[in-house]
């Protein structure tokens, strides 16, 4: 039987990051993608051992792309996410939906 | 350009070439938007974001493994000396090394982590336990059974092979370094010795 992979806060972001990016997944867009989405930017080191821990967890999958001059020559290495990626993604998703349902955020006691 | 040979060599030191590649373009195309600071700040960044996980894990390891074969060695002072002692502190030895390096640079669900370190569990209590002569050949037994076992299982076959590895690559290593020392003291320290 296949284990779930779990994931975690920032895992999640960069999945679904991915995913919104279909097939222009790569370092820049992805950070430019959750800065856009959440204000918050991450530092590349943090997103490139994020992408390398994920990929290990088999829930994305690289290859590298076209060198372009404004990149120094250097190609691009893009990202897709796998059919356990997703499906782990929408298990965090279905758990953050579950401890959600009945709860009132904004109109609670203590607000 | 040699500088950026260099810039990606150094980060391919702590992952692949393509993906220090990658990396580096990355950097560049964002290098005329946001700023040399930020370039140098990011470049530094993704570095040590690499390499601290195998550096800290080495440093850690190398002395760590030493402190304890140092308690292992001490424990042993007054003992008789049997193979199955001199095995068991060796294999204990090389599990408290991988124990330490493979749970810092991958994580303690690291498969060669978690097997290094049943191994050093068990190294440990045969140390605690000298006092039974029996001690040192159970535990060796039940280290084998580990080994074994892990080679056995498909999944947890690398774990194994990765430690019988490590251990063959650090015996040889002491074995150079033995065999330096001895050529070290009978050609440079005490020639007059080796002439007479």
């Amino acid at each position: 039987m296949d284990r779930q992979v779990s994931l975690g806060e920032f895992e999640q972001m960069v999945l679904l990051a991915i995913l919104r990016l279909d097939e222009n997944a790569y370092g820049v867009s992805i950070r430019e993608e959750i800065a856009v989405c959440t204000g918050r930017e991450p530092s590349p080191g943090a997103l490139y051992t994020t992408l390398d821990r994920m990929e290990q967890k088999g829930v994305v999958r690289s290859w590298m792309g076209e060198a372009t001059a404004q990149r120094g020559g250097k190609a691009k290495r893009y990202f897709v996410a796998t059919k356990a990626g997703r499906s782990a993604l929408l298990s965090a998703q279905q758990a953050y939906q579950r401890l959600l349902n009945g709860l009132d955020l904004l109109g609670g006691v203590d607000a | 350009m040699r500088s950026i040979a260099a810039m990606e060599w150094l980060l391919a030191r702590f992952g692949g070439k393509q993906r220090a590649a990658a990396m580096l373009g990355d950097l560049f195309e964002q290098r005329a938007q946001k700023g040399e600071w930020w370039f140098w700040r990011s470049y530094a960044g993704v570095l040590a974001a690499g390499a601290w996980r195998p550096v800290v894990g080495f440093v850690s390891a190398f002395y760590v493994a030493n402190w304890a074969l140092n308690g292992m060695v001490h424990r042993q002072i007054g003992r008789w000396e049997t193979p199955a002692l001199m095995i068991i502190t060796f294999l204990g030895y090389i599990a408290w090394f991988i124990a330490l390096y493979a749970g810092v640079r991958y994580g303690l669900r690291d498969m060669s982590a978690q097997l290094a370190t049943a191994l050093a569990a068990v190294s440990t209590a045969v140390m605690f336990l000298l006092r039974y002569p029996a001690a040192p050949w159970i535990g060796l037994a039940l280290a084998l059974c580990l080994l074994i076992s892990s080679f056995i299982s498909s999944g947890r076959r690398r774990a194994s092979a990765v430690f019988l590895g490590a251990g063959a690559v650090i015996f040889a290593a002491y074995q150079a370094a033995a065999l330096l020392e001895m050529v070290y003291q009978e050609r440079i320290l005490h020639p007059a010795n080796r002439l007479a």
